[in-house]
């Protein structure tokens, strides 16, 4: 049987991949940059907003705290990974959204029960269980979104040369 | 074939901007007052900012409701480049509603909250026993109270970073409540 990807909404996936990309790199901090400065940068204004940015909690490069903590640091290049990989990921198997979307809700609730169990110190998590279940919750919204960018149909004569392939 | 007019998405915009400029403005002012009555103990990290950013990212997932808000509304189905819009829209409204409600509140109902928080950073860095140069640099970085650029700046930050959150929530929004029921 053959297949073929029909890609779609092509604008709208380069520019997530630029913006997961700017945010994914602006989330590693100024280390990235060589510059040392710790919790002082414009990297960590930027996201201020939506990260506690606890120095305990974050990995650092060159001896710089990153921007984000672990665990947004995992959603961040789990975004952009994602995204990049969304066209060899399309080739390999499609999977129905219903499936996607209790993928999704299952990241999200296995964070909140870290976050609370860790809170009520059931259990310490650590920088990397943090990072992963980070990247698990990006890899859900890729997994989730990819087919709209990039879908395996499989060829057959009734659709050959009907449709604008890759 | 009939192109189908889709209705405006603005109301719901509107609808889904208006709930997280309140939670970002309401939970923000509640984590200063937290913050100001509490004693500078030197922490980067405390309650006070662990309930902002939790405002803030329940302002992330305001472009999901919109859209969610926008499909049941008008009982439509629409393409997720449609949601990314919304998305995107809600999550730079909510930012502006959210400074105006911060404003307000600023300059009319509690003019000495600003300075109140500006103090208390300078103490809690002063507690930190940094080297001189590093206490300069970290000054820099703590907002000047009323100061017009760290408003702007603030503005432009928010609209980016909740802009593209909000914009993704909003594809999801799409994929999950305005695709069609066969495809699912």
């Amino acid at each position: 049987m053959k297949s073929t990807i029909l890609t779609s909404n092509q604008q709208l996936y380069y520019f997530l991949l630029v913006a997961t990309g700017l945010l994914f790199v602006f989330s590693m901090g100024p280390g990235l940059f060589g510059d040392s400065k710790t919790m002082i940068s414009w990297q960590h204004k930027i996201f201020h907003l939506v990260c506690h940015q606890d120095a305990f909690r974050s990995y650092s490069i060159n001896g710089a705290t990153m921007a984000v903590c672990a665990r947004c640091f995992g959603i961040y290049s789990a975004l952009f990974c994602g995204l990049v990989l969304a066209p060899i990921v399309a080739h390999i198997r499609f999977v129905k959204r219903k499936r996607m979307v209790q993928l999704l809700v299952a990241t999200i609730a296995l964070n909140v029960v870290d976050v609370i169990a860790n809170a009520a110190e059931i259990y310490t998590n650590t920088l990397h269980s943090r990072f992963i279940l980070g990247v698990l919750f990006g890899l859900s919204v890729t997994a989730l979104i990819t087919d709209e960018f990039f879908k395996r149909i499989i060829l057959t004569e009734d659709i050959y040369g009907t449709t604008n392939i890759a | 074939m009939e192109q189908q007019t889709l209705p405006s998405y603005w109301p719901s915009v509107m609808v889904g901007a208006l709930i997280i400029g309140l939670i970002l403005s309401v939970l923000g002012i509640v984590s200063q007052y937290m913050l100001i009555s509490s004693e500078p103990v030197g922490s980067s990290f405390t309650l006070p900012q662990a309930i902002q950013t939790f405002s803030c990212l329940a302002g992330a997932i305001g472009g999901f409701f919109a859209v969610r808000h926008y499909a049941t509304e008008n009982e439509i189905t629409f393409p997720i480049g449609k949601g990314a819009v919304i998305g995107f829209f809600t999550g730079m409204m909510g930012v502006i509603f959210s400074t105006v409600i911060s404003l307000v509140w600023q300059f009319v109902i509690d003019p000495e909250l600003d300075d109140a928080v500006y103090e208390w950073a300078i103490r809690n860095l002063e507690v930190q026993n940094l080297p001189q140069q590093q206490m300069d640099m970290a000054m820099n970085f703590i907002p000047e109270p009323g100061s017009i650029t760290t408003l702007l700046w603030g503005i432009g930050f928010g609209i980016v970073v909740l802009g593209v959150l909000n914009l993704l929530s909003g594809i999801i929004g799409a994929k999950v409540f305005a695709k069609e029921e066969d495809e699912f």
